[in-house]
């Protein structure tokens, strides 16, 4: 099984987490444990371009954390997330609940 | 208008506020007397005061009736104190009050003794006193006063606290009231308050609200909760009410130049302030604290280790219940093989607490709520009828709170709590806590009615054994699909045994079911908890909604609002109508819901768009009942995205493809055989492993009913 890796980097006033490798089942845990460090604690953007294969568990992970960024009015978007990861948030039907900017260089200031 | 205006709002706020006041018995007709009473007294003072200035005569006679209607009430509010909260009947003094009433017409109104005139000049209100003014106003104030009294005495003599509190604030209104009333009514002159004479009957607000409230609340609150409540009131009304007010003002003054203006100010002024003060109190005031607390306490049980046994389990939890909400004790009972309540703890003696079709068990089963106090079964107009079953069993527990674990009418577990540590009674905020918790209590309840005692634990395999053992029976628990002309077959699987995905079925009439498959989100014993909620809470929605959409929608709002955050729901809710020969569906995010047609021997894909659940507050808006007509000979394969998503391990997607020629393949196998193809394709796939849950649905409709007899 092929694994993950999640790196938070800082980016101004976001803290990024850059995410490789396929969210699954298997993997979303590691992705969950980042995220539920940061979210609702700074603005928080997770880098998806890097994910060759998403299923719901990962879905679950960035509605938590988009959940946790609403009730403590902090910012959260999703950076250039790929086909897979945007086919993924797309099935949902509310794709507009997860904001998203194309790259890094376009995260709000 | 000016000053009127508020009073005769005044008097639609409190004519509003009673009528939402449920009861009976002689303490509501003595409280129904008293609004109406307080309602006539602000209309007759209103239109007396407006027309005194031009039409004297009719203002005397209106203004006289005001003062009437104002002893009327204090004397209703008398009767209110000498009979709450018994259902007492009092010929003597109802007499006494009407004879009373009767007597004080014909001298308030139809002689000078009273009042002899009165005269308007601007805002300026000039009373001539008559000679027994000041005895009648003495003796009406003196009835309101005697009132307050009689409620206090009778406060502090009635063993009930909840009584004993609505008492207190029925004296407190009234009280407040009469201060009130007396200061710019009768004393206004002598304290140059005669400008505000119009506002004097604005003093019906606290006595009609304060007992409002009382009738209307059955719970006690602590003197804390009171005074935050009250702090935080005050800091609204001072940080906000005053700019309100200042902005309101200075659009007053424009209204000469541009009316309309004045009044847009006004409401602007009022909207920013009045969602400014929302926010605030919202944000700021300990809603949010509390909402926090709770999720605490719900994150608490969810990580109970389940592997410890079941004492261990209660033990935990026992500690966990004790923190949170103060309380001396905490017992649990646990429903039987033979439908009895028996106590599992702390006791651990099995003693029957209820027997099988016992009032009590009968009386649980037929409320419609999940959390009673005790203060409750007491004061609670709606809880009359079984509350003398309901305090026997409070009595025989010691408890002063109760959480059902309900499974429709079934009573699978009850959470007794003792009384507080601190000898305060269970409050609104203790309900609202356990009204959060209560689907982890009832995963619980769950787990003790279905696991076995510690015992035979060592038998049984760890965490993932136990859990999947409950998980299973309630999975397996469903009407099962069997009827002439439908074949329907379905397989869930988990691959640790544990998992979120959730196919149930309910017979609704003799050829019609309503049926869901779905996937939560989450994996493990987390998922597996939410579903076990869902399913419970779909089928009891399915006894309360009639509409479709509006299931759904409901189903959407208890995911978001009572599951842990990121929960969400991918699956289809359907009707099969089999003497209609269709299904109604609405999809939600199921990702296949393949359609073969015998006459077109091929498969499409009849799923349509749908929109997951738990994504946002109100999903009503997005839903879409479809239609999906079944010729004979027809078959619907549904999936979760389990199978969909399986991957090989080249890291290729199983996908739909696979799913429509496997549909192809099997066009003469059973619905049986087609699922154990999908799911035997799929997992060779993925080299032997699927990891995620897998749910597969197969109806095959053989015709209609009638069709079938011909």
């Amino acid at each position: 099984m092929t694994g993950i890796s999640v790196e938070a980097t800082t980016r101004g006033s976001w803290t990024v987490l850059a995410v490789k490798g396929p969210i699954n089942s298997y993997t979303y845990n590691e992705l969950q444990e980042k995220t539920m460090r940061h979210a609702g604690r700074v603005d928080m953007a997770v880098d998806l371009s890097g994910v060759n294969s998403m299923t719901s568990a990962g879905i679950g992970v960035l509605l938590a954390a988009v959940e946790d960024a609403i009730a403590a009015k902090k910012r959260f978007v999703i950076v250039a997330p790929s086909e897979v990861a945007r086919l993924a948030i797309e099935s949902t039907g509310f794709a507009d609940q997860f904001p998203s900017v194309p790259s890094l260089k376009e995260l709000p200031a | 208008m000016g000053l009127t205006l508020f009073t005769l709002l005044a008097a639609l706020l409190v004519a509003l506020v009673a009528v939402g006041v449920k009861g009976h018995g002689s303490s509501m007709q003595a409280f129904r007397a008293a609004v109406a009473a307080s309602v006539a007294f602000a209309l007759f003072l209103s239109a007396g005061y407006l027309l005194a200035e031009y039409y004297r005569p009719v203002a005397l006679y209106l203004l006289r009736a005001a003062d009437l209607f104002a002893i009327i009430s204090y004397l209703a509010f008398l009767r209110l104190a000498l009979s709450y909260p018994y259902a007492s009947t009092l010929v003597a003094a109802d007499v006494a009050i009407v004879t009373v009433s009767v007597a004080l017409t014909g001298f308030m109104v139809f002689t000078d003794l009273y009042v002899a005139d009165v005269k308007r000049l601007g805002i300026e209100f000039i009373r001539f006193e008559g000679n027994f003014y000041t005895l009648t106003t003495t003796l009406g104030a003196s009835v309101g006063a005697v009132a307050v009294v009689i409620m206090v005495v009778r406060a502090a003599r009635l063993k009930s606290r909840v009584y004993r509190q609505h008492l207190v604030i029925m004296a407190l209104g009234v009280a407040a009231s009469l201060a009130w009333g007396f200061t710019l009514s009768v004393l206004g002159p002598a304290l140059k308050l005669s400008r505000l004479y119009a506002l004097s009957a604005t003093n019906i607000l606290p006595s009609v609200l304060a007992t409002a409230y009382a009738l209307s609340s059955t719970r006690v609150f602590q003197a804390r909760t009171a005074a935050k409540a009250l702090g935080a009131w005050t800091v609204i009304v001072i940080g906000f009410g005053v700019p309100l007010g200042l902005a309101t003002g200075v659009g007053f003054l424009f209204r000469a130049t541009s009316s309309v203006t004045s009044v847009i100010v006004a409401l602007l002024a009022f909207v920013v302030f009045g969602r400014w003060a929302e926010s605030f109190s919202r944000g700021r005031l300990g809603g949010e604290r509390d909402e926090a607390s709770r999720e605490q306490l719900e994150a608490a049980i969810a990580h109970l280790d389940l592997s410890g046994g079941r004492d261990t389990v209660l033990g935990e939890l026992s500690a966990i219940m004790g923190e949170a909400f103060g309380s001396s004790w905490f017992a649990v009972l646990s429903e039987d093989d033979s439908g009895g309540l028996r106590r599992i703890y702390p006791d651990d003696d099995d003693e029957m607490v209820a027997a099988p079709g016992s009032p009590a068990i009968e009386a649980l089963a037929a409320l419609d709520r999940r959390v009673i106090l005790k203060t409750d079964i007491i004061a609670d107009a709606s809880f009359a009828s079984m509350k003398p079953v309901l305090s026997a069993l409070f009595d025989v527990l010691g408890a002063e709170a109760l959480v059902l674990a309900k499974e429709g009418r079934r009573v699978v577990g009850v959470f007794a709590f003792g009384p507080k540590r601190s000898g305060a009674d269970y409050d609104a905020l203790d309900y609202e806590g356990f009204d959060a918790v209560h689907g982890k209590l009832f995963v619980v309840a769950y787990y003790a009615r279905h696991v076995a005692r510690e015992s035979l634990l060592e038998t049984v395999e760890k965490e993932i054994g136990l859990a999947d053992q409950i998980v299973r029976s309630i999975q397996e628990k469903i009407d099962p699909i069997e009827h002439a002309g439908v074949n329907v077959s379905f397989k869930c699987e988990s691959p640790r045994g544990l998992g979120g995905d959730l196919f149930d079925s309910v017979r609704i009439s003799e050829h019609r079911w309503f049926f869901v498959v779905g996937d939560i989100s989450g994996k493990g014993l987390n998922a597996s908890m939410s579903m076990v909620i869902l399913k419970s809470m779909i089928r009891m929605l399915l006894k309360e909604e009639q509409d479709f959409i509006k299931l759904v929608a409901r189903t959407n709002t208890f995911i978001k609002e009572r599951l842990p955050r990121g929960t969400f729901f991918s699956g289809m809710f359907g009707f099969l109508a089999l003497d209609k020969g269709a299904i109604y569906f609405v999809n939600c995010g199921i990702p296949a819901m393949l359609f073969r047609s015998p006459g077109l021997d091929s498969v499409v894909e009849t799923q349509g768009e749908g929109k997951m659940l738990g994504f946002v507050k109100n999903i009503e808006p997005y839903l879409k009942t479809r239609k999906l007509v079944l010729p004979p000979g027809s078959r619907v394969l549904i999936s979760t995205d389990g199978i969909i998503d399986a991957e090989s391990v080249r890291g290729e997607r199983y996908g739909k493809e696979r799913l429509v020629r496997i549909l192809g393949e099997n066009r003469n196998s059973s619905a049986a055989e087609t699922v154990a193809a999908v799911v035997r394709s799929a997992s060779a796939f993925a080299g032997g492993r699927i990891d995620d849950d897998i749910t597969v649905v197969t109806i095959d409709y053989d015709g209609p009913p009638k069709e079938k007899k011909r």
